[in-house]
């Protein structure tokens, strides 16, 4: 389908915001397409802590302010996604709670996420500015 | 030879789609009515369809509000409509990874799911993709893969490399590199001659037919692969059907509507018999009947 563009950002802490979301799905996408294809993710938990790491600092940093849940969505997807990478690493097969929970906080931080940005998503061709 | 009934089952549509994304260059020439369908086939065998639509909810609700998608009707309804139930589909076959036609796969927990692997693969590598480049996972959803996970932790999983026989007389043909890295298209060879279910290689007849009657081909407006792959692509389809246009079944057409018999419901969704294998009663002659 098509291609939607986000808004322009409305801040720095936006931009930050949106960079991590990114950051989570590109990650959640190659971990989940390895554990799809039965195969070692190529992103370990090692390289997901680190984006742990930059999400913790990020929800530190704006407590208390506008975008706070937010940023610890960011930090709670993070979160999950590293659980999972984890058990993968260690050659187990997802668990359905694990699984369970990535979808979730994903979910969650997506949906904040499309309170501050356009969906990003790109449905078969579909641009709105035809 | 195994013979398949085939019907095409419409599930929500857009009103207003433009033109340029179903046609690739067509810019400032309006817009077309796209319907949004998935395929249904039975033998004496097998349930199987081929893509799921997507689900009202969650990012499917957030997209289908944010691009005009409307009149959905989940597969419950959709399926019945046909004498069926979603939970007797024991096979499923995806053309690509997209909201629209693989944003359904919970709603077919029975189903063995059939994708190529390509199509998963293809997101190994955007772990490290900057975020200048992020436009390149825009068009799936974490929530798509994870339905793959899940499913293959059930053993109901098949990645492809390449052309296979799913089923039966149901091959699984590889479009890689056009309208998403690993697309596939399905083809099937029965009784009554052969038929291609084109997932989004191409989404109106116009795509083969030119949409200036030139007899050029057009390739869709959105290719993640190349427009070279897709005209080859084409091609390739074209030449499977012997060059009868009406043999490719897109899911997008609405034009599709007049070439086979088709019924209306009340919610103004519609079902096409594209064909009935020997034995088998048209389910459109009862529900005219019916009417």
């Amino acid at each position: 389908m098509s291609a939607a563009v986000a808004s322009p950002p409305q801040s720095a802490d936006a931009t930050r915001l949106n960079e991590l979301y990114g950051a989570n799905k590109s990650l959640s996408l190659s971990v989940s397409a390895a554990l799809a294809m039965q195969l070692p993710p190529q992103v370990g938990a090692e390289q997901i802590d680190a984006h742990v790491w930059v999400c913790e600092r990020a929800a530190a940093e704006h407590q208390g302010e506008e975008l706070e849940a937010h940023f610890e969505a960011c930090r709670d997807a993070a979160v999950a996604l590293a659980d999972l990478a984890r058990e993968a690493e260690d050659g187990l097969v997802p668990t359905q709670r694990r699984l369970e929970a990535v979808r979730r906080t994903h979910r969650h931080l997506r949906r904040l996420v499309w309170e501050v940005f356009d969906c990003e998503y790109v449905p078969c061709g579909h641009e709105r500015n035809h | 030879m195994s013979d398949y009934s085939l019907w095409i089952v419409e599930y929500a549509r857009v009103k207003e789609y433009p033109v340029s994304a179903a046609l690739y260059g067509r810019h400032n020439q309006g817009s077309l009515v796209l319907p949004y369908c998935y395929g249904v086939l039975k033998s004496d065998d097998h349930l199987a369809i081929v893509d799921t639509g997507f689900d009202y909810a969650e990012f499917g609700k957030v997209l289908a509000d944010t691009y005009g998608v409307s009149d959905w009707q989940p597969p419950e309804v959709v399926m019945s409509r046909i004498g069926f139930s979603p939970r007797d589909v024991d096979t499923m076959i995806l053309t690509h990874n997209h909201f629209d036609h693989a944003g359904g796969v919970d709603f077919f927990p029975n189903a063995h799911i059939y994708l190529q692997s390509r199509e998963v693969q293809n997101y190994m590598w955007a772990k490290g993709l900057p975020h200048r480049m992020q436009w390149l996972t825009t068009a799936t959803d974490p929530d798509l893969m994870i339905s793959l996970v899940e499913r293959m932790r059930q053993g109901k999983l098949t990645l492809l490399d390449g052309e296979a026989d799913v089923i039966p007389g149901v091959r699984a043909v590889p479009a890689h590199d056009t309208h998403t890295a690993g697309s596939q298209y399905v083809t099937l060879d029965q009784h009554d001659g052969r038929w291609l279910l084109a997932g989004d290689n191409c989404y109106t007849y116009d795509n083969f037919l030119g949409s200036q009657e030139d007899g050029m081909f057009v390739p869709i407006g959105l290719a993640f692969g190349s427009m070279q792959q897709c005209v080859l692509t084409m091609e390739e389809m074209w030449q499977y059907v012997d060059e009868e246009v009406e043999r490719i079944v897109p899911f997008h057409a609405e034009e599709m509507w007049d070439k086979f018999p088709t019924h209306t419901f009340d919610d103004t969704l519609r079902v096409a018999e594209i064909s009935l294998a020997p034995g088998e009663a048209s389910r459109l002659e009862s529900l005219e009947a019916a009417a």
